[in-house]
C-alpha cells in the first residue's frame, strides 16, 4: 500500500482520536426512513478507553460502524486519527481500515478451520506479510493476552472468553491506532466478561491508541476511563465512570 | 490469504466433500456419456478405418455407409485398376448371410470375403489361428463376440453358412462395429458362393495411391474415370457420421444427455458453492471489515472454485477412464474416452466454476461489513 491512507497515522495523542460531528445515518426501511443516529457528536482521545453505552437500539453499533468505515453516514463530519474517512474511495477506505483498525465482535468472528495463532494472525496476512512471520507474530500478541500455551488450539477448542482474547490478539496484533469493540463481553458471563476487560485494559489501551468499546453491561463500566451515553440516536453526556457528574459532550 | 481461503474450504469437511462429489458428478455424467456416444459412433466407421491399407474405398455411387451393401459389378475392378495413378486394387465382399449354430437355430451373420492374394481388409488380432489359415478348404474366421452368439464355436467347429459348410479355422478381435451381427471372414472367391446367386458380386474395391498421388487426388479421379462412388478414409468416416446423424436419433439422444449433464452440472456447482460461500458470508464480511479488498476476496473465491473444481473434474475424469477401461473387456459396450473429450469436459469444466464463483462472489462483494456487528 502505497497510497496516504493505508499509511499509518501517527498524531500526537493530545489530538483527538475520533472526532465525529452532527452526524446522522438513516436506513431506508422500505416504507419509512428509520433514523439510527440523530445529529451524534462525539470524541475519543488516544490514550483512552471510551465506553459507548445505552439502551438497546439507540445506536451504538451504528455509530461505531461509521467511525469504523464500514458503514457510510447519511450527513455529518467523521474524522479518525486525522482522516475524514467518509471522503476516500472505496478502495482507499478499505486500506485505511486495513493499516488503522482493529475489531473485536460480540461474537468473536474467528475462522473455526484456523487455530487460535492462525486466526489472529489474519491481519498481517491481509497486509501481504507471509505466513510463518504473522503467526510466529500472532503468537508474541496471543502470549501478552495470556494465551501463550493455547495458540494451536483451534476455537471449538477455546472456552469463550479464550476465544475472546483470541479476537483481542486478532485486533491488537497489527497494532492498530483505533480498536472499536461491539458488546466484547455480551455472550460471556460475569466473571469472564471482567477478565476480557482487564485483558483489554491491560493489553489493548496505549498512549498511542484509541480504544472504543460498545456496551450496555454496568458491570464492565468501571473498565473505562471515560462513558459517552447514548440515548435515540444521540450522545447525551460524558461522565467519568464511577463519578456521578455529568459533562456535555 | 489463500491458506485462509484452503482452510475456510475444506475445514468443513462434510461441506467439502459433497462440493467436490458433486462436481465429480457433473464431470462424470458429462464425459462418460460423451465416452458412450464416441464410442457408438467410431463403431459406425470401425470397418473403415481398421483397413487401414485400403486409403480409398471405391463403391456404389449410392453407398452411404459401411453397412449400406450395394454390390458392384465384376467389370468395375479391372475398371478401377485402371484408373492412372492407382497402385493397386483389390475386392471386398461383404453381405449379410445366415448360419445355422450347433443347436440348429439360426444368425444372421455379416460375412466378408477377402482377396485370396492380399487377404487385405481381414483381422489381425487372433485369440486363435492368424489369417493366413483362410487358405485352407472351407476356412473361415470368426470374430470372438459372434463366436459365442453363434452357441460358443471354437476352432475345428463346423458350421453351416448359408447352407454351405464351413470350418472355424480361427477366432479373432474385430472392433465391434454399429450392427452388432456376428462376423464370418473368408477368401473372396468362397464368399460369393456363399450367398445367393444375384448378390455374387463385390461391394467395395479397395485402392490406394501410387507415391506422388494424394488420396483425395485418387478419389476424384476414380469418380470422374469410372462413375463409381470413391471416398477416402477420411471422407467415408465423415459421410458415415453424417449419415447417422441425420438419420437416427443418436445425436440428438445422446447430444441431449451431455447438455443435460452439463446443465446439472452447473446447477450443482453453482448451488453447492453458492452455498459454501453463503455458509461463510459472515467470514468473508469479516474479512472485509478488516480490510481485505475485492481483488483479495475475488482471488480466494476463485480458488476455491478452482480447487474443487480441479478435484471434481480428476476424479469425475478417472472414474470415466476407469469405466471405459473396465468397458474395454466387454465387446458389448461401445465406450471411447478420447483426449478431446477430456479437453472438452476440462473446458466445460473451466465455464462451470467460473459461472459458479461469479455468481459467489457477486454474494461476497455485495455483504455488507457491517453485518459483522450484528448478532448471529
Ligand atoms: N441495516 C439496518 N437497516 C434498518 N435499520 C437498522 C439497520 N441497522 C440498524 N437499524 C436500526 O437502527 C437503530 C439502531 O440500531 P443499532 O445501532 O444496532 O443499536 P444498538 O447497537 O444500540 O443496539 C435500531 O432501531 C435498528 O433497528
Ligand atoms: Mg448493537
Amino acid at each position: 500500500m502505497t497510497d496516504q491512507a493505508g499509511a499509518r497515522s501517527a498524531s500526537p495523542a493530545s489530538l483527538p482520536a475520533v472526532v465525529c460531528r452532527g452526524v446522522t445515518k438513516s436506513f431506508d426501511t422500505g416504507d419509512a426512513e428509520a433514523w439510527a443516529l440523530r445529529g451524534v457528536d462525539f470524541e475519543a482521545r488516544r490514550g483512552e478507553m471510551m465506553l459507548l453505552a445505552g439502551p438497546s437500539g439507540c445506536g451504538k453499533t451504528t455509530l461505531l460502524s461509521v467511525i469504523a468505515g464500514i458503514l457510510d453516514r447519511t450527513a455529518g463530519e467523521v474524522s479518525v486519527l486525522g482522516h475524514d474517512v467518509h471522503a476516500m474511495s472505496p478502495s482507499r477506505k478499505t486500506a485505511f481500515r486495513r493499516e488503522n483498525i482493529g475489531f473485536v465482535f460480540q461474537q468473536y468472528n474467528l475462522v473455526p478451520s484456523l487455530t487460535a495463532a492462525e486466526n489472529a494472525a489474519v491481519p498481517l496476512l491481509l497486509r501481504g506479510m507471509r505466513r510463518h512471520e504473522a503467526v510466529d507474530r500472532a503468537k508474541e500478541t496471543l502470549a501478552s493476552v495470556g494465551l501463550g500455551e493455547l495458540t494451536g488450539r483451534l476455537p471449538t477448542q477455546l472456552s469463550g472468553g479464550q476465544q475472546q482474547r483470541v479476537a483481542i490478539a486478532r485486533a491488537l496484533v497489527g497494532r492498530p491506532g483505533l480498536l472499536v469493540c461491539d458488546e466484547p463481553t455480551a455472550a460471556l458471563d460475569g466473571t469472564t466478561g471482567a477478565q476480557v476487560m482487564e485483558t483489554l485494559r491491560a493489553s489493548a489501551v496505549g498512549a498511542d491508541r484509541c480504544v472504543i468499546v460498545v456496551t450496555h453491561d454496568p458491570r464492565v463500566f468501571r473498565f473505562g476511563d471515560r462513558m459517552s451515553e447514548m440515548l435515540d440516536g444521540r450522545i447525551t453526556g460524558v461522565r467519568v465512570p464511577g463519578a456521578t457528574e455529568v459533562h456535555h459532550a | 490469504m489463500i491458506y485462509v481461503a484452503w482452510k475456510m474450504l475444506t475445514g468443513d469437511r462434510a461441506k467439502y466433500l459433497s462440493l467436490v462429489v458433486g462436481l465429480a458428478f457433473a464431470v462424470l455424467l458429462m464425459t462418460q456419456q460423451g465416452s458412450i456416444f464416441t464410442g457408438i459412433m467410431t463403431r459406425t466407421f470401425a470397418m473403415v478405418t481398421d483397413i487401414s491399407a485400403a486409403r480409398v474405398w471405391v463403391m456404389d455411387p449410392g453407398v452411404q455407409y459401411p453397412d449400406d451393401l450395394k454390390p458392384l459389378k465384376d467389370v468395375d475392378l479391372p475398371r478401377v485398376r485402371d484408373v492412372p495413378g492407382v497402385d493397386w486394387a483389390v475386392p471386398l465382399f461383404k453381405s449379410n448371410g445366415r448360419a445355422k449354430t450347433a443347436d440348429g437355430s439360426f444368425q444372421s451373420v455379416f460375412v466378408f470375403g477377402l482377396d485370396s492374394g492380399t487377404l487385405l481388409g481381414g483381422p489381425s488380432d487372433f485369440v486363435e489361428g492368424k489369417l493366413t489359415d483362410l487358405w485352407q478348404p472351407d476356412a473361415v474366421i470368426v470374430d470372438e463376440a459372434g463366436a459365442e452368439r453363434l452357441g460358443g464355436v471354437k476352432v475345428g467347429d463346423v458350421l453351416e453358412l448359408n447352407d454351405r459348410r464351413a470350418r472355424v479355422v480361427g477366432i479373432c478381435r474385430a472392433t465391434r462395429t454399429f450392427v452388432s451381427f456376428p462376423v464370418v471372414y473368408t477368401t473372396y472367391s468362397r464368399a460369393v458362393r456363399y450367398v445367393p446367386g444375384d448378390r455374387r458380386v463385390m461391394t467395395f474395391v479397395l485402392t490406394s495411391p501410387k507415391p506422388g498421388v494424394t488420396d483425395e487426388e485418387l478419389a476424384d479421379r476414380i469418380r470422374a474415370a469410372t462413375g463409381l462412388g470413391a471416398a477416402t478414409q477420411g471422407q467415408f468416416t465423415e459421410k458415415t457420421l453424417r449419415h447417422y446423424a441425420r438419420n437416427t436419433g443418436i445425436v440428438i439422444n445422446f447430444g441431449t444427455t451431455v447438455v443435460l449433464g452439463f446443465i446439472v452440472g452447473l446447477a450443482i456447482a453453482m448451488q453447492t458453492l453458492h452455498s459454501f460461500v453463503v455458509d461463510n458470508l459472515r467470514h468473508f464480511g469479516t474479512l472485509k471489515a478488516m480490510g481485505a479488498g475485492n481483488g483479495l476476496l475475488a482471488k480466494m473465491v476463485v480458488f476455491q472454485a478452482v480447487v474443487v473444481g480441479l478435484l471434481g473434474y480428476g476424479i469425475g475424469v478417472g472414474f470415466t477412464a476407469l469405466f471405459s477401461h473396465a468397458a474395454k473387456r466387454s465387446p458389448q459396450i461401445a465406450v471411447r474416452f478420447t483426449p478431446e473429450l477430456m479437453g472438452l469436459s476440462f473446458c466445460a469444466m473451466t465455464v462451470l466454476v467460473a459461472l459458479a464463483s461469479l455468481l459467489s462472489l457477486r454474494k461476497v462483494w455485495k455483504t455488507e461489513p457491517a453485518i459483522v456487528f450484528r448478532g448471529s
